[in-house]
């Protein structure tokens, strides 16, 4: 019971994010349609639960967006898992302060990562003649907007979940 | 480095991610995938409605005398419409009577598989648009799309049983060889510029490109017929320095607001 009621909590929370996700790049406009909420959702997680079982969430989430896209099967996801495994590695050995400007470059950092490795998968792939892309030079002016725009919410959500945990945390409650 | 438990869980990680692939190349979980676009797809066309709803936009005039004269340019437009549709009425019948003449016969037109736009791609960052039809309805890639009376929005890139991804004109990506409809039929490349214009590049220095030239497809790019009206010449940047011309178009159809297109099918 308590099994199938967690799996439901869990389906119901991803399909929550896809859907915001999808809000976030149909309805917004430029540069804030550049968000990319699931990746925010699943960073937060790497740096609030610190626990490498929630990049597990990654695998379906990725999985659902790629299921309406045209590039090559896999090359997103590829770019989303190694980036979160590089920053989940950083968080433990090098940003082991977890202080907002640490959230901020750790956004930025990801984010970054992530494209790179995204255009090197893409450039891979193109040279098998999967896919038909070729770099041009906004590539680049996209990745500083991109970058600052989803560090800029990550700090926002973890200076806004740190105030609630703080707020309810047992610890925090003076008896 | 992490303990290697946290090193296990990335490999056991790696390996699901792996299998996953694989299962998906082998088309093994292509019936897992077709079910869950179906669920998906009702949620996204509704999701792309309301972001073309939302991105409506309405012509701001600053004061009386600019709405009147706006008004007065649209009335000089339509009366020299008026004219055109005569003139060009009179043209097709003389083509007509020319071409019976020299017993061509007539072209038959590609069929054409109409199609709902049902979102943008959910990955890239780049110019594309999902279509409710797919290689079930006689789809493939490198297809053109057109709306409306044959103005080519994009073409296809890549296809599903029940759903295509669509590049539009404007996206980065997209390179279709094109024809300026002026006095020496000039030839160029089009290109998408940054998702919010088109620039036609590669057009000779000896061209005498006018603002409001019409630019339509050569026909000597594969599977996209001659005269998909793309867009008209807006700006013409043709500097001393540089060997070739560029103009940037502005597109005969609203990309931001495409709800039906239709694919030909021309392979």
């Amino acid at each position: 019971m308590r099994f199938a009621l967690k799996t439901l909590l869990l389906t119901g929370g991803g399909f929550l994010i896809f859907l915001i996700h999808i809000l976030f790049i149909y309805l917004s406009p430029y540069p804030i349609n550049r968000l990319n909420f699931l990746f925010i959702i699943l960073l937060w997680l790497v740096i609030y639960k610190n626990n490498p079982f929630v990049l597990w969430a990654a695998l379906p989430l990725s999985f659902s967006a790629e299921l309406f896209s045209s590039l090559p099967f896999g090359l997103s996801t590829a770019a989303l898992l190694f980036s979160l495994f590089m920053e989940h590695w950083l968080l433990l050995n090098i940003f082991t302060n977890h202080s907002w400007y640490i959230v901020l470059l750790c956004g930025f950092t990801a984010l970054i990562s992530y494209r790179i490795l995204f255009l090197t998968f893409i450039s891979g792939a193109a040279l098998f003649k999967m896919t038909d892309y070729s770099l041009q030079w906004n590539f680049f002016s996209d990745l500083l907007v991109e970058g600052l725009i989803n560090a800029g919410a990550l700090t926002s959500l973890y200076l806004f979940s740190r105030l609630f945990s703080r707020r309810f945390n047992p610890r925090y409650i003076g008896l | 480095m992490p303990d290697r438990s946290g090193r296990k869980k990335y490999l056991y990680l790696i390996f699901v991610f792996g299998v996953l692939v694989i299962l998906h190349y082998a088309k093994l979980i292509a019936p897992l995938e077709i079910f869950l676009r179906s669920i998906a797809t009702p949620m996204l066309s509704s999701l792309s409605t309301i972001s073309i709803n939302l991105g409506d936009r309405y012509q701001v005039f600053k004061n009386k005398d600019e709405f009147i004269s706006s008004y007065r340019a649209c009335l000089a437009t339509v009366a020299r419409q008026a004219v055109d549709k005569a003139a060009a009425a009179l043209l097709l019948e003389e083509n007509n009577e020319l071409r019976q003449l020299l017993t061509f016969h007539k072209k038959q037109p590609a069929p054409m598989v109409v199609a709902n736009i049902i979102g943008k791609e959910l990955l890239t960052v780049g110019q594309t648009v999902l279509i409710d039809r797919g290689s079930t309805a006689g789809l493939v890639a490198d297809q053109p799309v057109v709306a409306e009376e044959g103005i080519l929005i994009g073409k296809i890139l890549k296809v599903e049983p029940n759903i295509a991804t669509v590049r539009l004109i404007n996206d980065n990506q997209s390179k279709i060889s094109a024809v300026i409809l002026n006095n020496n039929r000039g030839l160029g490349v089009v290109e998408g510029g940054y998702g919010i214009s088109l620039r036609m590049n590669l057009i000779p220095r000896d061209e005498a490109v006018r603002i409001g030239d019409q630019v339509v497809s050569s026909g000597l790019e594969k599977n996209i017929p001659r005269g998909l009206l793309i867009g008209t010449v807006a700006v013409i940047e043709n500097e001393p320095y540089k060997p070739f011309q560029q103009a940037i178009l502005n597109s005969v159809a609203d990309l931001s607001k495409l709800t039906v297109v239709g694919a030909l099918l021309t392979r």
